[in-house]
């Protein structure tokens, strides 16, 4: 793959429309995501949230609407050749391969990009997380919850995407574990645009620039981070949402 | 199968009562007809394919409806082969005494080889069944007193009642018991027991809530494929003369499975259709040569790809398009119905009930208690619940919150029985319930449903509704295949309490739907509708509004509520939009990292400081 | 002793083809939760392209060796895009039910093209028997237990340390996952079934070469390979190896020591056995996924 300017590329999404089989779980949604910029997804459980991750990686199908990753169009690519663009997709219950090694998990991730420099990068997430690090040779499936999502985030890093895709990363950790694995997780990606869908608001504000509230499949507010750190308009984004 | 619900705006000749029976009796009447010019050999390719018809209907009814393929009924149809040897040799009977040995050596046999399905699951069960096959055909060899051996042995000529038989006279025979089969047959898939296959099938979690045992249906419906199987063989035994070990081979049993599949394996009929491609086109064409076995199994893969429905199931298909009386209704848009009026002040008067203090007053007749005490789930290493107790009275409507990841829809598939504990205990009323058994839950009153919506693909709506009071109605097999009047009140009743569910939730019209064609949110319904409408003492609702509208998510769960109400249950609501539940409920109850954060009526809880942190993420 | 010895010698050599077998149905398994039905005939076919233009055709074992090869990948790849790309993964039943259909097109197929006699096949293998330490070892049958042996590293080798055999083993534990690290789908379906398809011709040749080249002559090793790769676990491609010289030996110890219709009943006996008791397989441990 081409080797990408600081900032990775830009992702755009205009009047996405789609779902599974006969339902339409996203209606329209417009989202769009500056280079080097982290954006956090936010919205009540069904909202749509995944389900938009989902289209942007070809695991749902688009009826209408675009999706462009720098410029150039993902729309109806399969999901290997939206990896093979520069998209990684961190998925919700962090899905790493249960009978890998934590190392095997690794080396599955640079299936697109190839052998070269890969060590490098195994190194530099094992530095990161020390904890697998000391379980590089354990099964994966063997790891506990936090432990599964340090390996998830890991496979991104060894991915080298131009833009990451990471879906409700704090799902069922504790809170101090969350607080670690965001801190990690913008040291990794530090110029790496990513849009990052948290059902825990307080967190993704913490660590985003940019905010949209998704609910029932559509944008239902959006602005800057700094706009929703109050209670107050977060709940009424959300209520806006749910009523 | 596919029972056609209440018949309004239908052609005349689809409301004649048992048109499909009449249809039947029809074509064998034709058949008998045509019988009287037939040659001899003529006669044997007929009685063939009749014999196969029964096969492939068995298969209809094991793999069609209830989901289970085998190939292993070569050794069923062996079984009746050498019962009706046995029989003639040893008995005076004719085929009076070979078709009650046939049933019988069939029916048992069918039941042995299903037993495995209390424990194994229907892939490894198909490999069972393989196993079987191949072990039962070595028997056969190896018991030459009975079988001849290799060297195979003769069938006494037929007699029925002391009357020897003509091969014309045996296509008689063989027409009067596929029609008895048959019958049977249809009369088991309509009805109590064949939607039970079906639902089984098709949703195994949602029929286990529902009151029924996975792996005894699965032995139900191997002893009734082995009985047909085991008269088809009395038949067969006749029919051909002379048997030996050799016909009983894994093809065979490969030939009856594909000629049920070809014909279309939901439908008895497809069978026939089945059975004429397969034993009767070649034999009367005698063209095709070497190549016939290459043509069938090249027509057998394009029906696997294309056409997974069979002859059947494409002709029905086209029917449905082209045929006369059908209007297509589009993907169903639901509108809100007329009767949210009721909903909203039944709402409002929630509301006034939610923000009281005291316990919640009982009304209806008040529904069943739960308790939950010092509940603990774990999966692997991650406790999931951790200590959660909950005392829920009888009559009331609590809401179970907290985000997610807390353990709410864990809980809730405790109490359903679809897990196990790792410690403490729940009870419904005053029955302390057994882990991992869903199908006891039913039977206490204990109704669910499922946030992914474990509806029944291929069946309509009103075959949801029927599925849904399987524990409540009140007839068993002998009275469904007799057609007694326990049948036919059961029927009755059920059919009335499923259209007033239905008109309360707004399904009314689409009775007749099939639900994959449904609207997500009319989805929702029938998922809904499947669980109250035998009026559950304790309703669990797992998350009914996500994926909905806010205003389709109030009306559901508004009309739920006074059906809850209307019937007497206690509710239990897990449900994410928090505004909904602290409208509806008289208490919430909240959790977090599978602990209980917040046990109050709404008005307390919405103010506690962890709930509110829980909530927004703390 | 000696007996019991060379019942052991005996068994170790029919394993291998057992083994071999057991790994085509395996790795079909492990990646499409499918049986293939079909194996037998797959094999076969292309075993009689082998013999036919080896022999019969008398252009060398080399050509021979050429046309089988290609023939097998062309087979195994033109199934993948006939059978099941267009069936799709919905339901696994209906491919099953599929291979049966394409069994039973093939089987018959071979007949119309190779005709239905019974041939023997004067194999390139060395023959005669050496004797170790008082045992008597087939030299033919030691060649083939060689061969089923190196054939089984060369398709670990090419698992654990070629890329694709990476992303197929991703593939086989979560296929959206490993769709997400970028393995394509289509790409690990056809090579699944075209190296199932040559792992089918190895075992075909070597049979064919101790036996008789004849329509349906490998459905009996089939019946055994299947037994060793339930015995494995079906889906462990390292329980189908041992599955299949274990068989191999049980086997061989009741044709010495049991009755006639014990060894006839043997790979069924076992099947069910293991079904009732442990159904993950002697060696399949439940995968070490959280639920």
């Amino acid at each position: 793959m081409a080797a990408e300017t600081a900032g990775g590329a830009g992702l755009v999404l205009r009047g996405v429309t789609g779902g599974y089989g006969r339902s339409t779980v996203l209606h329209g949604v417009d989202i769009e995501v500056r280079p080097g910029q982290k954006v956090a997804i936010l919205g009540p459980n069904g909202a749509g949230k995944t389900t938009m991750l989902r289209a942007v990686s070809g695991l749902v199908d688009v009826r209408s609407g675009e999706i462009l990753l720098g410029g150039e169009p993902l729309t109806g690519l399969r999901p290997d050749q939206v990896v093979a663009r520069g998209v990684a997709h961190v998925p919700q219950g962090r899905r790493v391969f249960p009978d890998f090694t934590v190392v095997e998990n690794l080396r599955a991730a640079a299936y697109t990009r190839g052998g070269r420099d890969v060590d490098d990068d195994i190194a530099r997430v094992l530095d990161a997380f020390p904890r697998l690090g000391e379980r590089s040779g354990i099964r994966a499936g063997f790891l506990s919850g936090g432990e599964q999502q340090m390996l998830a985030i890991g496979r991104a890093v060894v991915q080298r995407p131009r833009i990451v895709l990471i879906d409700e990363m704090s799902l069922g950790l504790a809170p101090i574990l969350i607080k670690e694995l965001y801190g990690r997780f913008e040291s990794l990606f530090a110029d790496t645009p990513a849009v990052i869908v948290e059902q825990n608001p307080s967190v993704a504000l913490e660590h985003c620039s940019y905010v949209y509230v998704l609910s029932n499949g559509e944008v239902k507010a959006s602005g800057p981070a700094a706009e929703f750190t109050s209670h107050e308009r977060l709940m009424q984004a959300y209520a806006g949402a749910v009523d | 199968m596919s029972a056609p619900a209440d018949g309004r705006a239908r052609p005349v000749w689809a409301r004649i009562p048992g048109r499909d029976v009449l249809l039947a009796l029809l074509a064998i009447i034709v058949v008998f007809g045509i019988s009287g010019v037939l040659t001899g050999y003529q006669a044997y390719v007929v009685t063939v394919v009749v014999i196969f018809t029964i096969i492939g209907a068995s298969h209809t009814v094991l793999f069609g409806a209830a989901g289970q393929p085998s190939v292993g009924h070569a050794a069923l149809l062996g079984a009746g082969v050498y019962a009706t040897i046995a029989v003639s040799r040893i008995t005076s009977f004719g085929m009076e005494g070979e078709l009650v040995a046939g049933i019988v050596v069939g029916a048992l046999i069918g039941v042995v080889i299903g037993l495995p399905s209390l424990r194994i699951g229907s892939l490894y069960l198909a490999i069972a069944t393989l196993a079987l096959c191949i072990v039962a055909q070595q028997i056969y060899f190896e018991w030459t007193g009975l079988t001849g051996g290799g060297g195979g042995t003769q069938v006494p000529p037929p007699t029925l009642f002391g009357t020897a038989y003509t091969p014309l006279g045996l296509l008689y025979i063989a027409l009067v018991v596929m029609g008895v089969a048959m019958l049977f047959a249809r009369n088991l898939l309509r009805g109590r027991q064949g939607r039970a296959w079906n639902a089984v099938r098709t949703s195994p979690l949602a029929a286990s809530s529902l009151g029924m045992s996975l792996g005894w249906q699965k032995v139900g419906a191997f002893g009734v494929s082995g009985a047909m199987v085991g008269c088809a063989g009395v038949l067969y035994a006749h029919t051909v003369n002379y048997v030996s070990p050799q016909d009983f081979s894994l093809e065979l049993s490969i030939v009856t499975l594909v000629i049920a599949i070809i014909g279309g394996q939901r439908y008895l009929w497809g069978a026939a259709l089945g059975a004429i491609f397969v034993e009767g086109l070649p034999e009367m064409l005698r063209t095709t040569g070497e190549f016939r076995y290459v043509i069938y199994g090249v027509v057998f893969v394009v029906i696997m790809i294309f056409f997974p429905g069979g002859f059947a199931g494409g002709i029905v298909a086209l029917w449905r398009r082209f045929g006369p009386g059908r209007k297509r209704l589009a993907p169903a848009e639901i509108e809100l119905a007329p009767t949210a009026t009721i909903v909203e002040a039944e709402l409002a008067q929630s509301t006034a009930r939610g923000s009281r203090p005291e316990a919640p007053t009982v009304s209806g007749d008040g529904g069943i208690g739960l308790s939950i005490r010092d509940v603990r789930v774990a999966f692997g290493g991650v406790t999931a619940v951790d200590g959660v107790s909950a005392e829920i009275v009888p009559g009331s409507v609590v809401g179970l919150v907290g985000p997610n990841g807390a353990g709410k829809t864990t809980l809730l598939n405790a109490v359903s029985g679809f897990v196990g504990l790792a410690g403490g205990e729940i009870a419904v009323g005053d029955t302390v319930l057994r882990p991992r058994r869903p199908a006891q839950r039913r039977a206490l009153g204990v109704g669910r449903t499922f946030q992914n919506l474990s509806l029944h693909e291929g069946l309509t709506v009103m075959d949801h509704l029927m599925i849904g009071q399987h524990a409540v109605a009140g007839y068993g097999s002998v009275s469904q295949v007799l057609r007694l009047p326990p049948f036919v009140r059961g029927e009755r009743r059920m059919r009335a309490d499923a259209i007033e569910t239905a008109e309360m939730l707004g399904l009314a019209d689409l009775l007749d739907e099939r639900v994959e064609n449904l609207a997500y949110g009319v989805q929702k319904r029938v998922d809904v509708a499947r669980a109250v409408v035998a009026r559950p003492r304790l309703l669990l609702l797992d998350e009914p509004a996500a994926g909905l509208t806010p205003d389709e998510g109030d009306d559901l769960v508004g009309r739920v509520l006074v059906h809850s109400r209307h019937v007497g249950a206690t509710v239990v609501l897990v449900e994410h939009n928090i505004e909904l539940v602290m409208r509806v409920t008289d208490r919430v109850v909240a959790l977090n990292f599978g602990r209980v954060i917040a046990d109050d009526v709404p008005d307390v809880v919405r103010r506690q400081d962890d709930f509110v942190e829980a909530y927004l993420g703390g | 002793m000696s007996a019991f010895l060379q019942a052991i010698v005996n068994g170790l050599m029919t394993g291998g083809v057992y083994a071999l077998l057991a790994l085509s149905i395996a790795l079909i398994f492990k990646t499409m939760d499918a049986v293939n039905f079909a194996t037998a005939s797959m094999g076969a076919f292309c075993a009689f392209l082998f013999f036919q233009v080896g022999t019969i055709l008398n252009l060398g074992w080399a050509a021979g060796l050429a046309v089988a090869v290609v023939g097998a990948v062309l087979l195994g790849w033109a199934v993948e895009r006939g059978i099941v790309r267009p069936l799709g993964s919905g339901d696994l039943f209906r491919l099953v039910l599929a291979t049966m259909g394409l069994d039973i097109v093939l089987n018959n197929a071979t007949q119309i093209f190779f005709g239905s006699g019974v041939q023997n096949i004067n194999a390139p293998l060395p023959s005669g028997g050496v004797a170790v330490a008082g045992l008597n070892i087939d030299l033919t049958r030691l060649v083939i237990l060689g061969v089923a042996v190196a054939g089984a590293i060369v398709l670990g080798v090419v698992l654990r340390y070629t890329n694709l055999g990476v992303g197929m083993r991703a593939y086989a534990q979560d296929p959206q996952a490993a769709t997400l690290m970028g393995v394509p789908a289509r790409t690990v379906s056809r090579w699944t079934w075209i190296i199932s398809s040559l792992l089918g011709l190895i075992a075909a040749i070597m049979v064919a070469s101790v036996s008789v080249l004849s329509v349906g002559f490998l459905q009996g090793t089939f019946i055994s390979a299947f037994t060793a790769a339930v015995l494995g676990g079906l889906s462990s491609l390292p329980g189908a190896v041992a599955g299949g010289f274990i068989l191999g030996v049980l086997e061989a110890l009741s044709i010495a020591y049991a009755p006639r219709a014990v060894t006839i009943a043997l790979p069924v006996l076992i099947i069910l056995v293991v079904l009732l008791i442990r159904p993950a397989g002697l060696f399949g441990r439940l995968s070490a996924s959280r639920a």
